[in-house]
């Protein structure tokens, strides 16, 4: 029989307007009779003593009721208990006020007044038990900013103007997550109200978890229970935000999915993240700032670097049939080709995939050509006179997977100017001072360091060795010849043939 | 200023046009268009757009790739005579426990075998052991310690089958995708798509090597063959003893202004023929004295491993530079890769083990293990190996049925091994039977077909549009089969 005090509590939300129907009518029904008595209206009804006793008893019993039920529904646990007990003892109160005025009913002077503060009290009990479910600032959130004013309000925090930040200096948590969270779930799991014992207002209220453990774990597949609650289909009892509330765009669940199963730090810059495309146009458009270029058009891009080749004697390939994306090796005209015949590809810079100039007499002042070559994926430069001042002014080829620097007069400090390349996953640093602890430094600011598996120092060897979650993992195993079985088996010839 | 719609341009061009003149010369104009079109179809083909390039190099047919390129040259290990997979790359333990019995008949009958057809079939297990190697845990013989140590670098193919069983037919079908004659290979299909990144060395060399005794099967000149391609496609044959080019240096007493002015003389001497006959292998002639020219001084120094350090030839396992050593023609293949040739072929034969197998194929994997895993170390340190595929194989497998002491041609499973070029490292490929006969025929069954499709895709190619009409057919490289192997990419 335990399940019927569980279910009749959860009449009691659909019970509470009996009670506020029942009072709120008669507190008109009142009003309207006191202003009967007003010259020129008396022809508004009045209430008799009988009509008031029985409306009153009315009201009073499905308050009492109403009480009962929510008594039932406090017992199954699954509100916060503080904002339950403040509703209790306002709707208690709001109860016996009812009763009290059907006591005095016949005294004019002392009903009134026990009916008013009895209205009150319901609007009380009525507010904080919508708060319960709604949330404490419900009503508030959305409350034009001058009544808030006059009412003593404090701004919400959500309210807030979101932080003045652009895609280029934006943190992950705060600036791409807390947003979509603080819309989203904060209302049930913040400060207010933290359903499950469960807050998603702060990294750090996040990372602690609610009453059923940690919601978030980094880098796995699912990306923990906030994301498997919120992928469940939109009618399963478990899926968030619960049904009937604002769900996420498709948007928000694209950046909240890449963020948890990214595993990446929370005050990690966006700008040097491996940002997936569709991610990172999302935040973009969110966050503003520069917008990604259109490529530029793709028939007379590659008419004007096939002039240009021709002219330099270098080769230039279309890599893509669709796009304008360009592969230049200039590696086969050698020391005559320099940092003047490289500014002339300038205008189909931002073509430019491949680039391969190695063993050229490019140099450090080359290198502002090459920045401004913002779709480049793979770059040659061994055997060219680049150095760390070279390497400085390419910090924000964002796209570069492939860097060849073998042969060149780099150090550590260049290589430490890498760091804004977050897809850099081949560094080729043989035949220069670079040392190996300042890749490996790279490696973990790029890479998020469980993803490295290892660093080949084999002699003066050093590639990049990153991404090995696909091996099966080495048991150690051999296959080893056993010693030939005595001729048990006489069918059998000699055991190995010579 | 004539502009033209100047009405006296006008009217001048009326005149010279009227209906007489225009059918007069349309018809000639037809007629010398459909002659053209007949001599050179590439005239009116509809990868037309094939325009050489400055100073008429081939700049390739394909105006633009199909997808993206991971790879840009090709280094082929070629271990021709058919490796025994079984003892190599391809461990069954399976086959070694029922080692000396009859080879259950379930699995050959009714098989097309090469020698050992009609007699008595008894399974020979692998007599070397196997270990896992690397990070990864690839299974790889103990006969190739060398390409142990590359474990993770390598992407282990076990599905491969062909459909020829003798050699020379198996060759041309690894090459070409066809036994036919005059198909061509592999290589001059890359050149005749992409070009060649260097004008001062062909696009496609080959070199040869080979074992202790020297008496192997000839591998015949048709293997590198442009076919029905334009000659200048075609493989070119380096001497990997000696001097790698005959007659590379100018006789005494012609300097090479004098060279260029004979070679410049005859050009246009050739393009007078040209313009009569409209023959396109005047073009490749033209081409061909052009690069001669240049070889003069590229090719000496191409050659000259006396420049490499000693740690590097100690690598390769080099004794003496230019000594005809699979070691030596690696070391070389890696110079052409730097110098932009597009397809390496490095032959080495000695893998045809019909007998004496356990002796001879340790022999041979001295030969070529540490020059193979020395040529992947290199090219990786230079930060090569990304837009390099390497591929080490053979042109068909070994039986797992014992042939005396060795062990038959077999076409139904083989394996090989691919590195760099967009090639996911460390993985392998596909598999066999418990006993190492057939391919099992799953997503990652590989025919050659689908090998050489493959190949063409880490290029950025799409094998089925890489084509060249030869009487009146589009031809491929995989005729009408292949299949991209899309996981093997990173």
């Amino acid at each position: 029989m335990d399940t019927l005090p569980a279910f009749l509590g959860r009449l009691h939300p659909l019970w509470v307007h009996l009670p506020i129907g029942i009072l709120v009518l008669l507190g008109i029904l009142e009003l309207v009779g006191l202003a009967s008595r007003l010259p020129g209206l008396s022809r508004l009804p009045a209430l008799g003593p009988g009509q008031r006793a029985l409306v009153l008893a009315l009201g009073a019993l499905a308050a009492a009721v109403a009480a009962l039920l929510g008594w039932m529904l406090a017992r199954t646990g699954d509100y916060d208990q503080a904002a339950v007990a403040h509703h209790r003892v306002l709707g208690i109160a709001a109860a016996g006020a009812a009763l009290a005025a059907l006591a005095v009913h016949r005294l004019p002077r002392v009903y009134l007044p026990v009916l008013a503060v009895s209205l009150g009290l319901l609007a009380a009990a009525g507010h904080a038990g919508g708060s319960i479910t709604h949330g404490g600032d419900f009503l508030t959130a959305r409350m034009p900013a001058p009544l808030a004013k006059v009412l003593g309000i404090a701004p919400r925090q959500a309210s807030a103007k979101p932080r003045d930040r652009t895609f280029a200096d934006a943190a992950v948590f705060a600036d791409a997550v807390q947003p979509i969270l603080r819309d989203r779930c904060v209302g049930c799991h913040g400060p207010e109200k933290s359903n499950g014992g469960l807050r998603l207002d702060s990294w750090e209220a996040l990372s602690k978890g609610g009453k059923h453990g940690a919601v978030l774990k980094p880098g796995s597949a699912g990306g923990g229970m906030l994301l498997s609650r919120i992928d469940l289909p939109r009618d399963e009892k478990e899926h968030m935000p619960p049904r009937g509330r604002p769900q996420l765009s498709d948007d928000e669940l694209a950046v909240l999915e890449w963020w948890a199963s990214s595993g990446a730090a929370p005050d990690r810059a966006l700008a040097s993240l491996d940002l997936p495309p569709p991610v990172e146009d999302v935040l973009r458009q969110r966050l503003g700032g520069p917008q990604p270029e259109a490529p530029p058009p793709r028939a007379a891009t590659l008419e004007q670097a096939r002039q240009i080749a021709r002219r330099l004697g270098i080769l230039v390939r279309s890599v893509s049939p669709d796009g304008p994306w360009i592969d230049v090796t200039a590696s086969r005209a050698g020391r005559a080709f320099g940092d003047a015949e490289l500014a002339r590809l300038a205008p189909v810079a931002s073509a430019v995939q491949w680039l391969d100039v190695a063993g050229t007499s490019v140099s450090d002042k080359g290198m502002a050509t090459v920045a401004a070559m913002r779709s480049l994926e793979r770059l040659h430069l061994d055997g060219t006179q680049v150095t760390d001042e070279g390497l400085r002014r390419l910090g924000r080829l964002r796209r570069l997977t492939y860097l060849n620097l073998r042969g060149t007069a780099v150090t550590d400090a260049g290589i430490a100017a890498l760091r804004g390349m977050p897809r850099l996953r081949s560094l080729y640093v043989w035949q220069t001072a670079v040392t190996p602890a300042a890749v490996e430094e790279l490696g973990r600011q790029l890479v998020d360091a469980r993803k490295i598996s290892r660093w080949n120092a084999e002699r003066d060897v050093l590639g990049r060795e990153i991404d090995a979650e696909h091996f099966e993992g080495n048991t150690g195993e051999a296959l080893r010849i056993d010693p030939p079985p005595a001729s048990a088996n006489p069918t059998t010839p000699s055991p190995l043939p010579k | 200023m004539n502009l033209p719609f100047d009405p006296k341009v006008l009217r001048e061009h009326q005149v010279e046009w009227s209906r007489r003149t225009f059918l007069g010369k349309s018809a000639q104009a037809l007629g010398a268009l459909a002659l053209g079109s007949l001599l050179n179809p590439r005239l009116l083909g509809a990868g037309a757009s094939a325009a050489p390039g400055p100073d008429g190099r081939w700049m390739g047919c394909l105006p633009s790739l199909h997808f993206p390129p991971r790879a840009k040259r090709v280094i082929h290990l070629y271990m021709a005579g058919g490796p025994s997979h079984i003892d190599l790359l391809d461990p069954k333990p399976e086959l070694r426990r029922i080692h000396g019995q009859p080879f259950p008949a379930s699995f050959t009958n009714g098989q097309q075998l090469a020698q050992l057809q009609n007699t008595k079939l008894i399974a020979r297990g692998s007599t070397f052991n196997f270990s896992r190697c690397g990070l990864s845990g690839q299974w790889i013989s103990d006969l190739l310690p060398h390409t142990q140590q590359i474990a993770d670098d390598i992407c282990v193919i076990r599905s491969l089958h062909t459909e020829q069983i003798n050699h020379d037919p198996a060759h041309a079908f690894m090459n070409a995708g066809s036994m036919v004659k005059g198909r061509p290979s592999m290589g001059s299909w890359l050149l005749y798509g992409l070009g060649a990144e260097a004008d001062d060395l062909p696009g496609f060399v080959v070199l040869m090597s080979h074992g202790p005794s020297g008496g192997e099967q000839p591998v015949s000149a048709r293997q590198w063959s442009a076919g029905f391609l334009p000659g200048r496609f075609q493989g070119v044959q380096f001497q990997s003893r000696g001097m790698p080019v005959h007659y590379v240096g100018s006789p005494d007493g012609v300097c090479q202004s004098t060279q260029r002015q004979v070679i410049d003389e005859i050009a246009r001497l050739n393009g007078v023929h040209e313009e009569e006959t409209l023959d396109p292998e005047i073009q490749t002639r033209v081409a061909q004295y052009e690069l001669a020219f240049k070889m003069q001084t590229s090719v000496p120094e191409l050659t000259d491993l006396a420049s490499e350090p000693q740690s590097v030839r100690d690598m390769y396992g080099v004794k003496e530079p230019g000594d005809g050593s699979f070691a030596s023609n690696c070391l070389m293949a890696r110079r052409m890769a730097e110098r932009g040739v597009r397809f390496i072929q490095l032959y080495h034969r000695g893998w045809d083990q019909h007998g004496n197998l356990d002796t001879d194929i340790k022999d041979v994997c001295t030969r070529v293990d540490q020059a193979s895993a020395a040529l992947v170390k290199d090219l990786k340190q230079r930060g090569m190996l990304d837009d390099t595929l390497v591929l080490w194989g053979g042109e068909f497998g070994r039986t797992p049925m014992g042939q005396g002491t060795g062990r038959d041609h077999h076409i139904n499973a083989f394996s090989a091994w691919m590195a760099g070029g967009g090639i996911r490292g460390g993985i392998s490929w596909g598999s066999t039977d418990e006993l190492g006969y057939r391919y099992i025929d799953d997503a990652q069954q590989m025919h050659v077909h689908d090998l050489h499709a493959t190949m063409l895709a880490a290029f950025g190619i799409d094998h089925e549009r890489l084509t060249y009409r030869f009487q009146g057919r589009d031809f491929r490289l995989t005729d009408v089969h292949g299949k991209i192997a899309r996981g093997i990419f990173a």
